[in-house]
């Protein structure tokens, strides 16, 4: 249709009544004419004017006729279906009320957790044409991973002009403004390539790529310096070295990562004084990050190509398994690549939530089925006078969706509401010392969240209103005629199906939530086999290392100072291969430690002996392991003095080092303790090699006398005085073990309160049905109570139907835990595959609510008064 | 009394057409004009005529204004367009076909 046409009509709709006047007037026309024409033949007025009509026939139908062809039909039919669905509203206000919360509260839930993906996984980076960037990187023949080398990112610059531009980067850590911050060390392009602006002073320029110059994110701008304009020109400590700062960036732009960045440096000047990066990182064949901007019109796979040829190129000389085999790009459009995994990875978020707005869903369609029933009169009458059955269901659907649209309101406030209590939550319920750490993207509730209630609130009503009014209006004409609408079995079957759909569903959610509460629970209660009350990690920058030792050891607080290469409980232990004389082996991670360092952290050895003074000399060939380590490579036998051949990992970086070979003793045995995260538990296996003063790792690990968050706070102010800008961190151990367990703590009250809403809103649906069938039945329970009935009697007819759906109900909901729980338990080692108590307590649970919110009716039920029970309807 | 037939799909566009060559007319006189012409025998069926009337006016062949009839009383008279009058050629053609077919089957068969 042309979009005049489309005009023509709109016009028309608008100028409805005129239409429709002149419609009659031209129909009375037509019958004034032909009884003008019957009294001339001689008729009297009366007669003429009763035979014109009668002659001229239906004129109501005509004019539907006519209005059909104008084709403003639907339009003045959705015009005519709001004004009455408002009208009816408007006499059930409760009705009305209680349906817009009910579908606003699963709108709202769904929103808050689309706020949550939409600004990790949908909404794109706010820089220039997003869609084009990717990370680069590629595998080799013995399928490693690597970075581009500067010689790479030349030839992809210059090559067949699948890439635009590229920019390189590194992630960096260090204080900015008193507090830790996130920042990049990127090539002098990026924003430019990037089309970011700044708010303030400028961006970076081609020779500022050797200077030591910083540009701020807007928000460390605003939070870290007050945005003090006068910070343009002024120096900052990184890396120990003054930087300048050259500019802001614009608000909105965090880097094009999922943590926020707070600042930016080149990246030769950050190579310059970062005492992490020696001589080897500033080599021509040093691999770094990088992320490319495709040429416009350049596909995905296209570039592939063409950079899987510029690498081959490149790699052709190296060894065989060194050459560039397969070269991988992942888009940089939004924090999280969209991809399937990461939708998949998403899919128990959306799952979850989204169930909560089926369940509204399920409750406002049993309300609705409801009265649609006590409507069968009016919608029988409509039918019988020839109204289409479609028109109906469109009109009733028209109600629910008009009946909905304020929940979308409602829905949006309660998302905006929920994602800003839940951010000022989490970081208010963080362990204080770890909330510099803690970024996360922006969580806006924008327009965009504006659609998505609208949408989700739309098909909701949809949902909800279809299945209602086909039912409502499948009438029989016996029925309609009598104006006695029983229910048939097969409508109760339906609606019960609904019930036990809603059981299931709020029990699945409850198990599930329970089985994470417990395991919650059980995380806090963790026993990381190391003392951690009062011992402080201190990581220090490296250059600064020797000095820090020094303060610490002459600090009167400390009582002993123990140093490792991991910071405990760290997830990024090193791993080796190791092999027995039996020939029994396997990857094994490792750390390196001081001797005193199980004594520190009251690890005991409970064979053998722990290291002594001796062990820490370079090339000492002990070791200790744990007893899970003892167990797996020695099972049954002692491990004591046998040797075992550990093969080193090639140094990242230079893929051609060869691995080396060691053969190492075991000199002691220790207890088992937590590798990596709190929540895999104990019994990894670990082995600790001596440290030697050369070799000595990344942090020292401080026990503090007295109370250790002031003897932290002491410690942190004395090292800043005596060793300024020395330090990167400093923690208690207590800390990060409250930190590596909280995520869990976190996501598994969050399982909680969805669990608690479900079955709340079950209960609400119990409620309503069993109401309404009580109403239903109402002469009939006057006439059980005549007969005399008991109240139990009654009490017990009512509330048998609602026990065996909410049993049926949670047993399918069980069912589907189990399934789901194997799951869980395959992804969260810690979590049992059948946890007994959460299924019992959970599935009692939602039983018992169902049976409460059936009783408060039935209660009711059995006060019917049976004179006036019987004079009813 | 003589007897009465339906009209057959689709002509009456075409009569509506053909009364409307001559002269302008409002909906009654067409159907007047349609029985007086066909002795009778055409009966114009006022529910089909008023929805024919305003698709045709939809599709443009014919357009509708507003004057003061022999009664003193404002009634909606209708007139071919130039579209009209081609679309009145194709239909007087295809008639013409259709009849001459069905004559010579009822003949010959």
């Amino acid at each position: 249709m042309t979009l005049r046409a489309w005009l023509s009509r709109v016009k028309a709709v608008v100028s409805r009544s005129r239409a429709e006047g002149e419609l009659d007037d031209e129909l009375s026309f037509h019958i004034a004419m032909q009884s003008h024409k019957h009294r001339e033949a001689g008729m009297d007025a009366a007669a003429a004017e009763a035979r014109a009509r009668l002659e001229f026939g239906n004129v109501e139908l005509v004019k539907e006729d006519a209005r059909d062809v104008r084709g403003v039909r639907p339009l003045e039919d959705a015009v005519q279906d709001v004004r009455y669905a408002l009208r009816s509203l408007a006499r059930a206000p409760a009705f009305a009320l209680s349906v817009i919360a009910t579908i606003g509260i699963g709108v709202g839930i769904t929103s808050s957790a689309f706020t949550v993906l939409d600004a990790y996984l949908l909404r794109p980076f706010d820089v220039r044409d997003p869609g084009a960037l990717f990370s680069v990187n590629w595998m080799d023949r013995e399928g490693r991973y690597h970075d581009l080398t500067r010689a790479d990112v030349d030839a992809l610059r210059h090559a067949n002009g699948a890439v635009a531009d590229v920019m390189t980067f590194r992630t960096v850590r260090q204080r900015l403004g008193a507090a830790v911050a996130a920042g990049d060390a990127v090539s002098v392009n990026a924003f430019d390539m990037l089309g970011v602006h700044p708010a303030i002073g400028r961006m970076f320029r081609p020779d500022d790529a050797a200077l030591p110059v910083v540009v701020l994110s807007h928000d460390a701008w605003t939070t870290r310096f007050g945005s003090d304009s006068s910070i343009l020109g002024r120096r900052v400590p990184l890396w120990g070295s003054a930087f300048v700062v050259i500019g802001v960036a614009r608000p909105g732009y965090t880097g094009l990562f999922k943590k926020p960045r707070d600042f930016w440096v080149p990246f030769a000047a950050a190579d310059a004084v970062d005492p992490t990066r020696g001589s080897a990182a500033r080599r021509d064949d040093a691999e770094t990050s990088v992320v490319a901007r495709l040429a416009s019109g350049v596909t995905a796979s296209q570039a592939r190509a063409a950079i899987g040829a510029v690498l081959q190129a490149s790699t052709a000389n190296r060894s065989d398994g060194a050459r560039a085999i397969r070269v991988s790009l992942e888009s940089r459009e939004s924090p999280i690549a969209s991809s399937v995994r990461a939708y998949a990875q998403f899919m128990p978020l959306v799952a979850s939530f989204g169930l909560i707005l089926l369940l509204a869903c399920a409750n406002v369609a049993n309300v609705l089925l409801a009265r649609g029933m006590e409507r069968r009169r009016e919608l029988g009458i409509r039918l019988a006078l020839g109204a289409a059955r479609a028109r109906l269901v469109r009109q009733l659907v028209t109600e629910s969706i008009v009946l909905m649209l304020p929940a979308a309101a409602v829905g949006f406030g309660l998302a905006w509401f929920i994602v800003t209590a839940g951010t000022r939550a989490v970081f208010a319920t963080l362990p204080a010392d770890l909330a510099p750490f803690v970024r996360s993207v922006p969580l806006e509730a924008d327009w965009r969240v504006v659609v998505f209630a609208l949408l989700s609130t739309i098909g909701s009503a949809v949902v909800c209103g279809l299945a209602p009014s086909l039912r409502a209006t499948r009438l029989s004409v016996v029925e309609a005629t009598r104006g006695t609408f029983g229910e048939s079995g097969q409508q109760r079957t339906r609606r019960g199906a609904l019930v036990i759909g809603q059981v299931a569903a709020s029990s699945l959610l409850l198990i599930t939530a329970t089985i994470l509460l417990r395991e919650a629970s059980r995380l806090s209660r963790t026993e990381t086999g190391l003392r951690t009350s009062d011992v402080v990690s201190v990581e220090p920058q490296p250059r600064f290392r020797s000095a820090v030792r020094s303060a610490l050891e002459a600090n009167r607080t400390v009582d002993a100072v123990a140093s490792s290469s991991i910071l405990p409980l760290d997830m990024k232990f090193p791993s080796m291969h190791v092999m027995t004389g039996d020939s029994v082996g396997g990857e094994v991670v490792y750390d390196r430690v001081s001797a005193n360092y199980f004594d520190v952290l009251k690890i005991a050895i409970v064979a053998g002996r722990p290291f002594d003074p001796a062990d820490e000399q370079a090339h000492a060939s002990s070791v200790i392991i744990t007893e899970a380590t003892a167990r797996r490579l020695w099972p049954g036998t002692s491990p004591i003095g046998r040797s075992i051949r550990v093969r080193t990992p090639p140094t990242a970086g230079a893929p051609d080092s060869a691995s080396r070979d060691r053969e190492v003793r075991v000199v002691g045995i220790a207890r088992d303790v937590v590798v990596g995260s709190v929540a895999d538990g104990k019994g990894a296996s670990l082995l600790y090699f001596p440290n030697s003063r050369e070799l000595e790792g990344c942090c020292f690990l401080a026990r503090v006398r007295g109370d250790p968050d002031a003897a932290k706070r002491a410690l942190d102010a004395d090292l800043d005085r005596t060793v300024p800008g020395g330090v990167e961190r400093i923690d208690r151990l207590e800390t990060l073990v409250a930190g590596s367990i909280y995520p869990f703590r976190a996501a598994y009250f969050v399982a909680a309160i969805l669990g608690i809403i479900a079955l709340a809103l079950t209960a609400v649906g119990v409620y309503g049905v069993v109401a309404y069938l009580i109403g239903q039945r109402t002469r009939e329970i006057g006439i059980r109570i005549a007969l005399g009935a008991l109240t139990s009697d009654v009490l017990l007819l009512t509330m048998r139907q609602a026990f065996r759906q909410a049993t049926v109900g949670a047993l399918i909901g069980c069912a589907l835990a189990v399934l789901l729980a194997r799951v869980i338990s395959a992804n969260l080692p810690g979590v049992p595959a059948f946890d007994g108590v959460a299924f019992v307590t959970a599935s009692i649970s939602v039983v018992a609510a169902c049976l409460v919110a059936a009783f408060v009716p039935s209660r009711r039920a059995s006060a019917i008064d049976p004179t006036a029970a019987l004079r009813h309807d | 009394m003589t007897t009465r037939l339906d009209l057959l799909q689709g002509t009456l566009d075409l009569l509506i057409l053909r009364t409307l060559v001559a002269e302008p007319r409002h909906g009654w006189a067409i159907s007047e004009r349609i029985q007086e012409l066909s002795r009778d025998v055409l009966r114009v069926n006022q529910g089909s005529l008023y929805p024919a009337l305003h698709r045709l006016e939809q599709q443009g062949w014919i357009e509708s204004e507003w004057a003061v009839s022999e009664l003193g009383r404002r009634a909606r008279y209708y007139q071919l367009t130039t579209a009209g009058k081609k679309q009145l050629e194709r239909e007087r053609e295809m008639w013409t076909q259709f009849s001459a077919a069905v004559g010579r089957v009822m003949r010959l068969a």
